[in-house]
């Protein structure tokens, strides 16, 4: 896990690297302020408080977010006061917010990974539900809301008395997608699939006609079983929460594609956290499958006398289109802050979510724009002429799951994970692997 | 009278420092992880469960897994790096060439931040570009997946499994110098006088070693024993990075379980799935069997401690 950490740290620090130019230029000289601009008018005045933020992005990427703080510092009353306290990918930052929740100093806003962990604060009542603010005299407009991703706002909803209530709100956004190597496809003769009865076949032919590994990748359930799952029309948990629907048909067909791939064609080789990242680097792979910040890690590892132009693809399609994983943090704001404090933050958020800022920090860091009509903006546009790779997770996000809403799910990934392992290892089949888990999901559904 | 309190009351002060220390960081938190272990208490403290979690503890397979696999590893690592670190020291004792280089050399991983020293394992231990599997297939033999096998050694659901085993070499790798290091302290501490005595008395070898160097030594030997118990009972860093798993899920422990540990357990159970009412039932529990184990070490060897 440390080991995580550490190479999520380089690559966050690289990946800012790479994007380090339009960063610096794509900030408008004039920021008008959130309050001013887009809030209705009847909004009491913005608050004269400081609020403290924790935050999970470190290295290039800190001092990137600390630059947007700044911005906003400077152009209004609310001071927001960031701090790193830890990646938030490995529970670091987690870790500590819930050391703060026993202590009962939690800071004002802070950011938290998917669904599931938001979800699981909130039943702690440690988290504030933020539409009221969304409703609210500070809040957006019907527009401006149909305007943010909707599947980053599901990814911020839980079901509260029977409705859909906004209770955290997206910051970094990154979603799974497919890598692959052009001039192994060019060798192979094989073209980009877009199904994953495609993918399959050109994992056979690369494997017959080359001597690359057709794919290497980390079995983690976000990145292949889940995806695949989805776009068979299949579900995680039932919509209720209580029971694991992951061993449907769909799901024991999602984890039989991966076993197939694995044992029955030997196209697939199995590793373990990145490992797959170095080789892909260096050209003996032709397809991986990861989350979508990974490009500036996989170029900064090539070799200098042979690089080549990292390919990026949505994942395959099943009958129910392309889905993918949702990756990234969503920023919650805790219920222990004063009312005023809690405004701020609001405010703060909207700001964020601001198209100029949305834009300026995909561009810094990676991460997908929240806004719908971001990819119309000027700076995007010119960006995305460079690199179109910056439009590949944008056509996906509207396909992208999160985790399920269950404060649950966190230990229900672990035996879901340990299922796709056995299956893969032959121990059992795809079908009573699953079962396993979901008996085990079940009962932890239950509590004890 | 008088001078006897002020004695007493400045021997309390001299420990004052210390007891702070130790109270505010141990047995403070030691009391506290009881009382959160009486508790649902996942984020927020809920209602009071007595003895349930503990209750539950022994009804969880994963937990009396990991008890289990905790005792494997404390069996297969504590006695070959003692073992292996007394004749590393026992050579080192000798008068060799660059005694202090090999020394140096077999202290230098204990002293290398075990997260370093497991990353740099973890790229050994690759299955396709690790050096492991290089020397496998340089001497013809079939290469193994390693960190990523569940498999166990004795048989597919005995452990260790092949990830944990390679877990506890790096583990005895480690650990060598530093039985090396205490036990050649422990060997020079001996007197000459009575080696040439039983020299003289026609003692040589290894019946030298025997009836005078390993009884000589026992202090030694009984305090490595006790802290290498101790240590590997409640050792996590290696076994958490070189675990971290094929998936990218959980907190480690995998493949399948294979290498959670009963501090994995309890780290897993309190920081990802926030269980921390639970957790810390588990973490009492695991500090309970950790006295039963060193006073079990008391028992049985603590008599045959020959402090000279």
């Amino acid at each position: 896990m440390r080991l995580r950490t550490l190479s999520v740290v380089l690559a966050l620090v690289f990946s800012a690297c790479g994007a380090a130019t339009p960063a610096a230029t794509s900030a408008p000289s004039s920021a008008p302020s959130a309050a001013a601009s887009s809030g209705p008018a009847t909004a009491a005045p913005e608050p004269a408080v400081t609020i403290t933020f924790w935050h999970g992005q470190s290295g290039v990427l800190g001092d990137r977010l600390k630059a947007l703080i700044d911005k906003f510092n400077a152009s209004h009353k609310i001071q927001v006061q960031a701090t790193f306290q830890g990646s938030y990918t490995n529970n670091e930052l987690q870790t500590k917010l819930i050391s703060a929740v026993q202590a009962g100093s939690p800071p004002d806003m802070a950011q938290l990974t998917g669904l599931a962990d938001v979800a699981n604060f909130y039943k702690a009542k440690a988290i504030a539900p933020l539409q009221p603010f969304v409703d609210g005299p500070d809040g957006l407009t019907k527009d401006q809301l149909a305007d943010i991703v909707p599947s980053f706002l599901d990814d911020n909803s839980l079901t509260i008395n029977g409705k859909k209530t906004i209770v955290s709100w997206p910051m970094s956004k990154s979603e799974s997608v497919l890598y692959y190597n052009p001039d192994i496809l060019k060798a192979a003769g094989v073209s980009v699939p877009k199904t994953w009865d495609e993918f399959r076949t050109a994992l056979q032919t690369v494997k017959a006609k080359t001597s690359f590994t057709p794919l290497e990748w980390t079995p983690s359930i976000y990145d292949f079983f889940l995806p695949y799952l989805f776009s068979e029309g299949g579900t995680a948990l039932s919509s209720d929460l209580t029971k694991a629907t992951f061993n449907s048909a769909e799901g024991v067909k999602a984890l039989q594609y991966e076993v197939d791939l694995v044992n029955t064609d030997k196209t697939a080789v199995v590793t373990k956290g990145y490992d797959w990242q170095n080789p892909f680097a260096q050209g003996k792979i032709a397809f991986a499958v990861s989350t979508s910040v990974s490009v500036p890690y996989i170029e900064q590892a090539m070799p200098k006398d042979h690089t080549f132009k990292v390919g990026m693809a949505p994942l395959p399609a099943g009958p129910k289109g392309s889905k993918t994983n949702l990756y990234g943090n969503n920023i919650v704001v805790f219920a222990k802050a004063p009312p005023d404090h809690q405004r701020a933050a609001w405010i703060f958020l909207k700001w964020l979510t601001d198209t100029d800022q949305t834009v300026a920090w995909s561009l810094a860091s990676g991460y997908m724009p929240l806004r719908v009509s971001a990819k119309n903006s000027a700076a995007f546009k010119d960006a995305a002429a460079k690199d179109p790779r910056l439009l590949i997770p944008l056509a996906g996000a509207p396909g992208a799951v999160g985790n399920p809403a269950s404060p649950d799910w966190p230990k229900i990934q672990g035996p879901l994970g340990d299922a796709v392992t056995a299956a893969l290892l032959g121990r059992s089949s795809a079908k009573d692997a699953l079962d396993t888990a979901a008996k085990k999901a079940d009962s932890i559904l239950s509590g004890y | 009278m008088r001078g006897r309190w002020r004695e007493a009351i400045e021997g309390y002060l001299f420990l004052a420092p210390a007891l702070l220390i130790i109270g505010a960081f141990h047995v403070w938190p030691a009391i506290y992880v009881l009382y959160m272990s009486l508790f649902r208490w996942e984020i927020a403290q809920g209602p009071f469960l007595g003895l349930r979690n503990y209750q539950h503890l022994l009804e969880d397979g994963d937990f009396l897994r990991s008890v289990g696999l905790t005792v494997v590893y404390v069996v297969g690592t504590v006695p070959l790096e003692m073992a292996i670190g007394l004749g590393v020291a026992l050579l080192l004792h000798q008068r060799l060439r660059l005694r202090g280089m090999f020394r140096l050399l077999y202290f230098l991983p204990y002293v290398t931040s075990q997260v370093a020293v497991a990353l740099v394992w973890d790229w050994v231990f690759n299955p396709t570009y690790g050096l492991a599997n290089g020397i496998l297939v340089g001497l013809g033999a079939p290469t193994r997946t390693w960190l990523l096998q569940p498999d166990g050694l004795f048989g597919r659901d005995l452990p260790p499994s092949l990830a944990l085993a390679s877990i506890m070499f790096v583990t005895i790798w480690y650990y060598l110098g530093f039985h090396a290091v205490v036990f050649l302290s422990g060997l020079t501490s001996i007197s000459d006088e009575i080696l040439d005595a039983a020299r003289i008395d026609g003692a040589a070898g290894l019946r030298l070693f025997r009836h005078i160097t390993f009884p000589l030594l026992s202090p030694t030997t009984y305090f490595l024993l006790l802290i290498a118990t101790i240590g590997a009972m409640t050792s996590f860093n290696l076994i958490y990075v070189m675990g971290g798993g094929s998936t990218l899920a959980g907190c480690g422990g995998n493949p399948l379980g294979t290498t959670e540990v009963a501090a994995l357990f309890v780290f897993d159970r309190f920081w990802c799935q926030t269980e921390l009412g639970y957790a810390s039932a588990a973490a009492f529990a695991l500090g309970f069997v950790v006295i039963v184990f060193t006073a079990a070490n008391n028992r049985i060897f603590a008599r045959r401690v020959f402090y000279g």
